[in-house]
């Protein structure tokens, strides 16, 4: 077959793995209540609103999420090349080890975490970290899985033959797995704690404030913890913020990724490296533009800043 | 709601010098020896300090700035560990202790970071994070059991079992984390030693666990069988080593926790 | 081996760090209270921002590893600010749709690109939240320095690692220039090696600056942004005694 044709199969496959890659990663953020707005969640107690959450401070985001990704690429090349056991075997039993090691510290963050908050009475939940940990683990098995998948084929586009074919000057990344896993860990941590955090720490934690004005500090530490039926724990959380905070994080990645790959992808058909800039500067000039609009639109629907008309949700 | 007793007084329960040269030693003598196996477990007492030194450095206001200082002096010691590599262990040592401590004279001059005490105790940072990284990298690719105090050990081999597989950003991402977790998951108004201390015991077992299954990887790379042997004895021991910490910390957590309820409502008491 | 090779290469590392430090302290970073819409800029840590664009710089320079030196360092700074500018156009989304706040800022009252007021559309009692126009700016500058400097740190180690294992005699046109037809097997080793020392300085100066930085900052307006100087020089003091180790581990 054709090498490009190949390839744009390739990219098409990637961008849409990378999506989800994106979008789990985040879910898994909000799960345990991780990086950004953990900082609330860790706040709540010393000003008395104890809490049903889940405090997994396993420092930012891209440094754990790049640990669970290299770990998985690890343990996948170990399997794969040094005892050859077929990739479809091999990728998902390395991302099953995984979950271990993912369980393991998310364990000791919350153990850890509410104990030294002793002073202030919040007490260790039990059921609270057996209901959310196997939850915690399947979320880091669906961004482990797609992130190691698309490793391996970048990996395999760029120094063997896919299908007779040699695309690997059109696509593929020459790094290998562990690495190019921890280096798409990071990229996706750092994303997903940029993006799909907002959506948590802004409206889910502080969802009995106004809607239409930032959390101002006066509400700092007081944190919804009643929920639709009951009291709130993080399970109720990512069922919010899967469906608006971590699909825009996993848009934002896949479109991350299909921009960079088209740029070197049509440059390299042409054979222009100097094409390759060229796209480069249109793209970011037309995100610029894009943003431009989003913010005078805003501005001019939104208004100036009013004082709150004594609307208030329940607590 | 019961009455919380507050822990007034800061205790430590292992001194910091001793944890320093107890690491030290051990580490660097498991290094020079050369017996993978007994390296990688020999690694522990360096993860531990490492830990330690984060808790103190910590301890004078970095806030969320803990998984930063774990990833500078990590990231000190893997450009040391290169070259302790290539040349000698020895040397790595003392390009690790000098470089950290050039470092520390650099960001305190500049006032960067307003730390007292800041070179000493970011060369004993970097100095821990080149002794986990060297103890591990032993422990992973290295083939025979001779000794090695003068004489580094960078063949064809080993660069095909660390760098074409990529294998060595295993061995500094597990040790950055292992070095920066515990004192991370324990922050809090009422941290204390013991805990911080036996989490770091959890994270190091997961390490050396990690460590034994890229050796395994790595004997059918090379295509060495007998490397499977030391893999083995790594990966038990991690193992072990990892669900006896899991348990101490959790029966410890129990006791010190202000309660430990299976369920309740925030507020109003619960079910035991 | 040429002494003035390894200057130069000393060099190059140095001026990476100082790109880094500056390109750290252009990105708009709100820090953890801007998880909570209580500050402006990208709701992340300093270093974390900053090591998730530089790490795309670091790919794409792997990505085009035959190439030209200076296409390299272009392309590699473009992919960094094409990550960026997408970061905060998905930040600003949120903010509008998730959250219902427009974007503003708080050091000034007009913003410092367009002229229009900002001060009006504040909620009390934050330091703005968003991403206007401004920040976006300084944000795609500093992704672009941020991804130069790593792509400035990957290429003369690279270079000096396949020079040596393919048996020529190392100059200044064969670490910038354009390579001989090399297959992507034979240079694995050496860009897992360049990869994990460029790594390795790109947190070191990352979170050098981040400590400078403490926190929050918006742009070039913001009073933070006067520490630079003396992060730049940190950053090229610490750069060049790391350097000299990576070139001893190297040659």
């Amino acid at each position: 077959m054709e090498p490009i044709l190949i390839a744009i199969g390739v990219l098409a496959l990637i961008v849409g793995l990378i999506t989800i890659a994106g979008w789990f990663e985040d879910a898994e953020s909000d799960i345990g209540s991780q990086s950004n707005p953990n900082s609330q969640v860790q706040l709540a107690p010393q000003v008395g609103t104890i809490h049903r959450f889940f405090n997994k401070a396993i420092s930012g985001e891209p440094v754990s999420n790049g640990m669970w990704c290299m770990t998985a690429g690890t343990i996948f090349v170990a399997l794969w090349l040094g005892w050859n056991i077929h990739p479809l075997i091999s990728i998902p039993l390395s991302c099953g080890l995984t979950t271990l090691f993912h369980m393991t510290f998310a364990t000791t963050a919350y153990l850890g975490r509410i104990t030294s908050q002793r002073r202030f009475g919040q007490p260790i939940y039990i059921d609270v970290l057996v209901s959310h940990l196997p939850l915690i683990g399947t979320h880091g098995f669906m961004v482990t899985l797609t992130i190691l998948t698309i490793s391996y084929i970048m990996y395999t586009a760029s120094t063997s033959i896919i299908f007779n074919a040699d695309i690997s000057r059109y696509i593929g990344y020459p790094v290998a797995i562990p690495m190019l896993t921890l280096m798409l860990g990071i990229i996706s941590g750092s994303i997903g704690s940029s993006t799909g955090d907002t959506h948590y720490g802004g409206e889910r934690l502080y969802q009995h404030t106004v809607y239409g004005e930032g959390v101002s500090t006066k509400y700092y530490g007081n944190i919804t913890i009643k929920a639709e039926l009951g009291w709130r724990n993080s399970i109720d959380t990512v069922w919010f913020c899967t469906k608006y905070g971590s699909m825009m994080a996993g848009l934002c990645y896949g479109l991350i990724l299909l921009f960079d790959n088209f740029r070197i992808f049509l440059g390299n058909i042409y054979g222009q490296v100097f094409l390759n800039v060229c796209i480069g500067l249109v793209i970011v000039f037309m995100l610029f533009l894009v943003n431009r609009w989003i913010e005078v639109w805003a501005r001019r629907k939104f208004g100036p800043y009013m004082e709150n008309i004594k609307l208030e949700g329940g607590k | 709601m019961t009455h919380i007793s507050v822990l007034t007084e800061k205790r430590i329960s292992v001194s910091s010098s001793y944890l320093a040269v107890i690491a030290i030693v051990l580490s660097l003598l498991s290094i020079c020896l050369g017996i993978p196996s007994l390296a990688a477990i020999l690694a522990i007492p360096s993860i531990i300090w490492g830990a330690d030194t984060v808790r103190r450095i910590a301890s004078y206001g970095l806030g969320t700035g803990v998984p930063s200082i774990g990833n500078l002096s990590v990231s000190i010691g893997i450009l040391s560990s290169l070259v302790g590599l290539k040349y000698s262990p020895i040397l790595g040592v003392l390009i690790a202790a000098a470089t950290g401590f050039i470092f520390g004279v650099i960001i305190s001059r500049l006032k960067i970071l307003k730390i007292p005490h800041f070179p000493r105790l970011i060369t004993e940072l970097s100095l821990a994070g080149y002794l986990t990284l060297t103890c591990l990298v032993v422990g992973v690719a290295k083939t025979d059991l001779l000794p090695m105090v003068f004489n580094g050990f960078l063949n064809d081999d080993v660069v095909k079992a660390l760098f074409w597989t990529g294998f060595i950003a295993a061995i500094y991402w597990a040790s950055t984390l292992a070095i920066f977790h515990p004192f991370n998951a324990g922050l809090g108004a009422d941290e204390r030693q013991g805990r911080t201390l036996r989490i770091a015991t959890v994270t190091s077992g997961v390490t050396i666990c990690l460590s034994g299954i890229v050796r395994l990887g790595n004997a059918g790379i090379l295509g060495r069988p007998w490397m499977v042997n030391e893999a083995i004895i790594m990966i038990a021991i991690g193992g072990l080593i990892w669900i006896y910490g899991l348990i101490s910390l959790y029966n410890a957590c129990r006791r010190e926790a202000a309660s430990t309820l299976w369920t309740g409502i925030p507020g109003r008491g619960g079910l035991e | 081996m040429d002494f003035l090779i390894l200057i130069i290469i000393l060099i190059a590392i140095a001026i990476a760090g100082i790109l880094i430090s500056i390109g750290t302290m252009l990105l708009p970073i709100g820090g953890a209270p801007a998880a909570m819409f209580t500050s402006t800029g990208i709701a992340t840590g300093a270093e974390m921002m900053l090591t998730g664009s530089g790490i795309t710089g670091i790919l794409m320079s792997a990505v085009l590893f035959r190439e030209n030196g200076l296409i390299v360092m272009v392309n590699a700074g473009l992919s960094s600010a094409i990550m960026m500018s997408t970061v905060m156009l998905i930040c600003n989304f949120l903010a509008v749709y998730g959250r219902g706040v427009p974007p503003a800022l708080y050091t000034r009252e007009k913003d410092p690109i367009t002229g229009e007021n900002v001060k009006i559309y504040i909620t009390p009692g934050t330091t703005g939240h968003g991403i206007p126009t401004a920040c976006f700016i300084s944000g795609i500058i500093g992704a672009f320095l941020g991804g130069l400097g790593g792509a400035l740190t990957f290429i003369p180690v690279f270079r000096l690692l396949v020079i040596k294992a393919l048996g020529l005699t190392p100059s200044i046109e064969a670490i910038f220039s354009q390579l001989i037809e090399v297959s992507s097997s034979n240079v694995l080793s050496s860009i897992v090696i360049a990869a994990t020392i460029a790594l390795g300085m790109f947190l070191i100066n990352a979170n050098i600056t981040a400590y400078a930085i403490r926190g929050v900052i918006e742009g070039w307006w913001d009073p933070k942004f006067k520490n630079t100087p003396r992060t730049a020089l940190a950053c090229f003091l610490a750069s060049i005694v790391f350097g000299c180790i990576t070139l001893l581990f190297i040659l």
